[in-house]
């Protein structure tokens, strides 16, 4: 019997009870499509995010802070941080201009921005008399240029009264399209410490895509932020702390040259992050989230190859007199253990590939409207992206898994001797 | 070209209640083209004889000689290969695939034989003509009738052309007119092929139509 033979005729086999089949293969096809369901949300982060890191191309700067800030620390992950005299809201350890004067001695470092505690609230921003949404302030430093995707407007010469906001926020305050809103004002409502409120008037210069760096911030001019401090109480113990220093330096610089910089920045007791840094945490979560997700799917197909071994005994069972039958015909061992083995793997590839099938149908009608509804705001995103090659390896994975666990009932199969089948009625 | 030589079967070997010696000491020479009709009673060891020579099972002792070749401890890959490339086999209950169609059944023994995927068409075609049935080669064996069935299990047992056919009750199933037919027909094929032909049988009348007979009684060959 050739191997194509053998092909065919297992493939027939497993079609003799299409209800059985059916049945046993639903199971495989729920769990490949949560698998590749979960491959695809990963993949679509993992592609998002290095894609903005290129788009991005800051390759020169690194944010330094007093303690390790992570995305797991903010996520309510990893151990506390030892509170060292003053800290933000967050609790975070906060620099001082003692650290400013330290990080100002190493000669790598180009220039710094130092990144000041906001020390005063948002209250909302309106427009005309609408409706109020609260938000984060950000301040506008001209080397942040590149990390803002414009749709509309221009961020060269910001004076103090200009503001600049995502595209979410123009679309909840109704001004009309991202063109239209250029030059048009809108309200801030601020509440300082010593809960004194404010409110001032800006106009609108700019309008960007929110990314997973830039986020739904609203922002303003540096010097007008440092105004808005100004306000406070001077004698603060605010005053003079920062959350984080910006440092840049040369765009030639080499991989060993930073981390050399990196390695004088912790000896001075500080930490450095790059860009690259916090994709990695940000896609650490996801991959975090992944295996949760990742360990059901894994449970689902474990059951249901359970189910292909149930069949396929059955089938052994029922096909006594067939398998001795094709035996007394000539059919070897090799060729009975082959035929049952290959009739599993054909279970598993059937299967796998209906649940790549489901899970790719599911992603043609859920990115749209998650595109559309409630992640509109975010640009060039496909929250489920399918990967060709990680569908090929699940196939591929589950009929291996298939073929080794055919290997009980194919035994079984084997030990049928052709006169002990022909008896049997 | 087959011999048996002093070939003893004993069932549960190890279990002194329920063995059982099916076949004792059995002698018997088959010639190519030989048509032998091996009669009995039921329980008498006939079917176990049958297996024994078609290679369907293994003697506790004795040799099966083919070709002078001893092939009574052949490993089961040889003996799957034996049985492929000498013998064919019909049976009383004829072990077809019901639901398959007449040209499947007939082309099973082929594809195990591994005949190129050309002559196994042309083959199987030939000996569903052979047996009368090629206007049913489309057919369901389960829309078959008793007689057709085992004309069908004929083309699968000659389509291979082999040295050796074993027909266990080949007529057991069928009333006497197609009993007759299958009889007929087997003769002609032995004719036409030159394939020797050993026929178990409790029927004595067919056993009769034989050219030669033996007959076997507890295991013991009589005559």
């Amino acid at each position: 019997m050739t191997i194509l033979d053998l092909f065919k005729t297992a493939n027939s086999n497993i079609w003799k009870n299409k209800t059985r089949t059916v049945l046993t293969l639903l199971a495989i096809v729920i769990g490949v499509t949560t698998i590749i369901i979960n491959f695809s949300i990963g993949n679509g982060a993992n592609k998002y995010i290095v894609n903005l890191s290129n788009s991005l191309g800051q390759s020169n700067q690194l944010l330094v802070t007093a303690s390790e800030r992570s995305a797991a620390q903010s996520s309510g992950f990893g151990d506390p941080t030892e509170y060292a005299g003053s800290a933000d809201a967050l609790g975070r350890k906060l620099l001082d201009d003692t650290d400013l004067e330290k990080i100002k001695k190493i000669e790598e470092i180009t220039k710094i921005n130092t990144n000041p505690v906001n020390s005063i609230d948002t209250e909302y921003i309106q427009y005309e008399n609408g409706k109020k949404f609260i938000g984060t302030l950000v301040d506008y430093n001209q080397e942040d240029k590149e990390i803002y995707q414009l749709v509309s407007g221009s961020l060269d010469n910001l004076d103090k009264n200009d503001i600049i906001l995502p595209t979410s926020y123009i679309r909840v305050l109704d001004i009309g399209s991202n063109e239209e809103v250029i030059n048009q004002n809108v309200e801030l409502s601020f509440k300082t410490l010593n809960q004194e409120k404010l409110t001032r008037s800006y106009t609108i210069k700019a309008v960007f895509e929110p990314t997973i760096i830039t986020s739904q911030s609203i922002v303003l001019t540096r010097s007008e932020v440092e105004d808005l401090e100004k306000l406070n109480n001077p004698n603060s113990i605010l005053a003079g702390s920062y959350t984080s220093f910006t440092v840049y330096f040369n765009d030639d610089i080499s991989d060993s040259e930073l981390e050399k910089l990196r390695n004088k920045i912790s000896d001075l007791g500080l930490f450095s992050i790059t860009l690259e840094d916090i994709s990695q945490e940000v896609l650490g979560l996801v991959y975090t989230l992944q295996f949760g997700l990742g360990a059901f799917s894994v449970l689902i197909i474990i059951a249901s190859l359970f189910g292909v071994t149930n069949t396929l005994l059955m089938s052994v069972i029922e096909r006594t007199k067939e398998l001795g039958l094709m035996k007394a015909l000539g059919m070897t061992n090799w060729q009975v253990l082959s035929m049952i083995t290959l009739e599993s793997s054909l279970l598993g590839f059937w299967g796998s590939l209906a649940g790549v099938i489901v899970g790719w149908v599911i992603g043609l009608v859920v990115n749209p409207i998650l595109l559309n509804g409630p992640l509109q705001s975010i640009k060039d995103y496909t929250p489920l992206s399918f990967s060709f090659l990680g569908s090929a390896l699940t196939i591929l994975g589950i009929s291996v898994c298939c073929y080794i666990i055919a290997l009980l009932p194919a035994r079984r199969a084997v030990k049928i001797q052709p006169t002990q089948a022909l008896k049997e009625e | 070209m087959l011999e048996a030589k002093k070939l003893s079967k004993i069932f549960n070997q190890n279990n002194k209640q329920t063995s059982f010696q099916a076949l004792d000491s059995i002698n018997l020479k088959i010639q190519p083209s030989e048509i032998l009709a091996v009669v009995g009673k039921s329980g008498s060891g006939k079917s176990t004889l049958g297996h024994i020579l078609g290679c369907l099972d293994i003697p506790t002792s004795g040799s099966l000689l083919i070709d002078n070749q001893d092939v009574s401890r052949f490993s089961s890959k040889n003996l799957a290969r034996v049985r492929r490339d000498i013998f064919g086999y019909i049976f009383q209950q004829y072990y077809l695939l019901s639901n398959s169609t007449v040209l499947d059944n007939v082309l099973l023994p082929l594809k195990i034989s591994r005949y190129s995927r050309q002559s196994r068409l042309s083959l199987a075609k030939k000996a569903i003509a052979d047996v009368g049935l090629e206007d049913k080669i489309d057919a369901k064996i389960q829309n078959l009738s008793g007689g057709q069935k085992q004309r069908v299990a004929i083309a699968r047992a000659i389509v291979t052309e082999p040295k050796v056919i074993i027909a266990d009750e080949p007529t057991g199933a069928l009333d006497s007119v197609n009993a007759a037919n299958i009889f007929e027909l087997l003769l002609k094929l032995n004719q036409k092929q030159q394939t020797s032909l050993i026929i178990i049988t409790h029927d004595q009348e067919l056993a009769n139509k034989c050219p030669r007979k033996v007959t076997i009684s507890d295991g013991k060959l009589i005559n």
